[in-house]
């Protein structure tokens, strides 16, 4: 891993190259290609990007007021994620090959920890409101998250798709996680959910049952994107292996949106140039999926794609939530590019090997039968 | 690993561009007035496939040539008639019964050791139960090419990707040099270059739990494939693929069909999302309380009303 610092210069200098270079290759399309510019004169998205970020949404207190990090900052910041792997939470590592190192093991896959992944002096991915603090949560927006809260276990779109059910049906208590076995009372090395019911597939969260990427595609869990374009189309794979990956398309055109009745997982996408930024527009959501916790398939989500390195890809969303937020947000992600040769992105095949969900089903049916024996 | 033309790299890309007006003088307007000019993509010497395709055969149902059949499940019906279709896709009616074909395989037959085309028989007759399609599973190469769903190309000088509406599979194409991922994979690891207009893609790095066809024609993880395809008309691909797997087959054979563009205004690639379709195909048996075991609809005079019970039961590994 290479120090952030040094990486922040290189980050400025190729930046600054690349203007220059965009902006002389635009002036000359006849004669060869720039190198941040794809042949047929476009800037150039294309690699596999990692959405790893520990930039968090929101402004933190500390930094009420401010907008960047100063360098001191960011080296302090960076030494404190390199000492994460042996430190935090649920990323705690025990002895290995021991049950008390399940949880740890398998988290540190999928943390941040050890890695070098401070690619914005921001304080918060939250760029507008200029404060870096979502905006006041509506009426609506308060009803439908507490309703979600109260019956559904589970962090914001991964969960089940049987709304509103009593908890008094799902095992006589509200689920809840808890790392201790509810069979046994023993503790266990791993939390599990505990009075989440699985008395049917529809019960257990999307990412259980292998449901799909859901957007935006964010962060450490949603792991590498690769794009892929041509001059009429912009191509996204998004490895997130805990969902089955995705191919997203997103067509270059004028044309408008598909009708409100026609509604996809992943929405309508329409993208056009603004000069170096491809903006894509996508909207006809379902009500399925449910970023932030609340379903809405009034979703406008407007995402802003700029190469601003060699390295680096600027990745700004807009969400307007109508149902949910007093106001549209926008955030602002630096994607870092990962090594193409090595080729790293790898095919989900979430469902093609869940053998979790039969065995939760199969599992709780087994729990009955026993059961049902004892009290004969 | 093969070692690939250098015309892949960007670098010979970006030279390559000073001889576009070469490449061009064969396919301007006059020098070939019989075949219509294939569309390049801008700044390389390469045709451009970028958009949605489709195959328009049967070879979905099965590779070979064959004549209609009346249904994917049948029952031996009476001594002196015909079969007819079994319970689980007697329902379907006319909906249910399989197209005739001239087939795609060249040469017509496929070339099987004696003892796969035993399996293949087997599979055939329990092809309900094992095909992969059936169960959402992701389809393989060359499978994904020809099923009943278009497909998306996005094509750049370095990388192809392919969308392919049936649950969300895809695979990118490396023209570029990338690693071998040194695992397989439902879609495999495919590496393409440039032979004139005809971009030939090898995939390796396949598993074996898919299927070319309804018809369990089968491979082995040692499987290779050759794609050729090759522009023949702005709107026409002529796709072929060549199957290599010794251990299945006694040679080489290849299939060969063309791919046509989809030209409604702004077409393209639905989602089809079928881990959702198949849920209870695949689950329902253990549910709390089963849904589907019973059904029953009015066939009038033309047939009375039809029945039917299911009785589902968990598998052994399943108690």
């Amino acid at each position: 891993m290479r120090p952030v610092s040094r990486r922040h210069h290189r980050t400025v200098a190729f930046a600054a190259i690349a203007a220059a270079v965009v902006v002389v290759g635009f002036g000359m399309s006849a004669q060869q290609p720039a190198p941040l510019t794809t042949p047929w004169g476009a800037p150039d998205l294309q690699g596999i990007w990692d959405h790893k970020i520990t930039t968090p949404l929101e402004r933190p207190e500390k930094f009420a007021g401010r907008e960047l990090l100063t360098d001191e900052e960011i080296a302090a910041l960076d030494k404190d994620s390199t000492a994460l792997p042996v430190g935090k939470g649920r990323d705690v590592r025990a002895e290995r090959g021991t049950d008390a190192d399940v949880e740890g093991a398998y988290n540190n896959i999928f943390s941040t920890g050890g890695g070098h992944y401070l690619r914005s002096k921001r304080t918060s991915l939250l760029i507008d409101p200029p404060d870096g603090k979502l905006p006041l949560v509506t009426d609506e927006g308060k009803r439908l998250m507490a309703e979600r809260a109260s019956n559904r276990f589970g962090t914001p779109g991964e969960n089940g798709d049987i709304p509103n059910r009593p908890a008094s049906t799902a095992a006589g208590a509200a689920p809840r996680r808890s790392a201790t076995d509810p069979a046994t009372g023993r503790r266990l090395p791993y939390v599990v959910d505990v009075g989440r019911p699985s008395d049917n597939p529809e019960d257990r969260n999307d990412l259980e049952r292998c449901r799909g990427v859901t957007l935006p595609c964010l962060g450490g869990l949603c792991g590498f994107s690769r794009i892929v374009q041509s001059p009429t189309s912009v191509s996204i794979y998004y490895e997130m292996g805990h969902s089955g990956g995705a191919y997203r398309t997103v067509p270059i055109t004028t044309r408008p949106h598909l009708p409100a009745d026609m509604r996809f997982w992943l929405g309508d996408s329409i993208g056009h140039w603004e000069g170096d930024t491809l903006v894509v527009d996508t909207t006809n959501f379902t009500r399925k999926t449910a970023y932030r916790g609340v379903p809405d398939d009034r979703l406008h989500m407007i995402e802003r794609f700029t190469r601003t390195s060699v390295e680096d890809l600027k990745y700004q969303i807009t969400i307007d939530k109508p149902s949910m937020y007093a106001r549209p947000w926008t955030m602002e992600l630096i994607l870092m590019k990962a090594d193409e040769k090595r080729n790293q992105i790898f095919e989900s095949a979430c469902y093609e090997g869940n053998y979790a969900l039969t065995s939760m089903l199969a599992g709780a049916r087994a729990l009955e039968r026993e059961k049902r024996g004892k009290g004969r | 690993m093969k070692k690939r033309s250098g015309l892949v790299t960007v670098g010979a890309a970006i030279g390559l561009v000073a001889l576009m007006p070469l490449f061009s003088l064969g396919c301007g307007p006059g020098s070939q007035a019989q075949a219509p000019a294939i569309p390049r993509l801008q700044g390389t010497p390469y045709p451009n496939m970028s958009g949605v395709w489709q195959a328009l055969n049967e070879a979905n149902w099965d590779l070979e040539a064959h004549t209609a059949r009346t249904a994917r499940v049948l029952h031996a019906g009476v001594p002196s008639g015909s079969p007819v279709p079994d319970a689980p896709v007697l329902a379907l009616g006319a909906t249910g019964g399989i197209p005739g074909s001239l087939g795609v395989v060249v040469g017509g037959t496929i070339p099987y050791k004696p003892e796969a085309l035993a399996k293949k028989k087997d599979n055939f007759e329990h092809s309900l139960a094992r095909d992969p399609e059936v169960k959402c599973l992701l389809p393989g190469v060359p499978r994904a090419a020809y099923m009943p769903y278009p497909f998306q190309i996005t094509q750049s000088n370095t990388k192809v990707m392919m969308a392919y509406g049936f649950s969300n599979a895809g695979r990118t194409i490396h023209l570029d040099q990338v690693d071998d991922p040194g695992i397989e994979s439902w879609m495999g690891h495919s590496l393409g270059k440039w032979e004139g207009d005809t971009l030939v893609v090898t995939v390796t790095n396949l598993n074996d739990q898919t299927w070319f066809d309804r018809a369990g024609n089968h491979h082995s993880a040692n499987m290779k494939v050759t794609e050729r395809y090759k522009m023949t008309s702005p709107n026409h691909i002529l796709y072929e693929a060549t199957i290599d797997d010794p251990a299945v087959f006694t040679q080489p054979w290849t299939i060969r069909m063309p791919l046509y563009k989809r030209l409604e205004e702004n077409a393209q690639v639905f989602e089809y999302r079928c881990v959702e379709m198949v849920e209870e195909l695949i689950y329902g048996h253990l549910r709390k309380e089963q849904l589907v075991k019973h059904w029953e609809d009015d066939y009038g005079r033309r047939g009375g009303t039809l029945v039917v019970d299911i009785t589902r039961k968990a598998t052994k590994t399943e108690d």
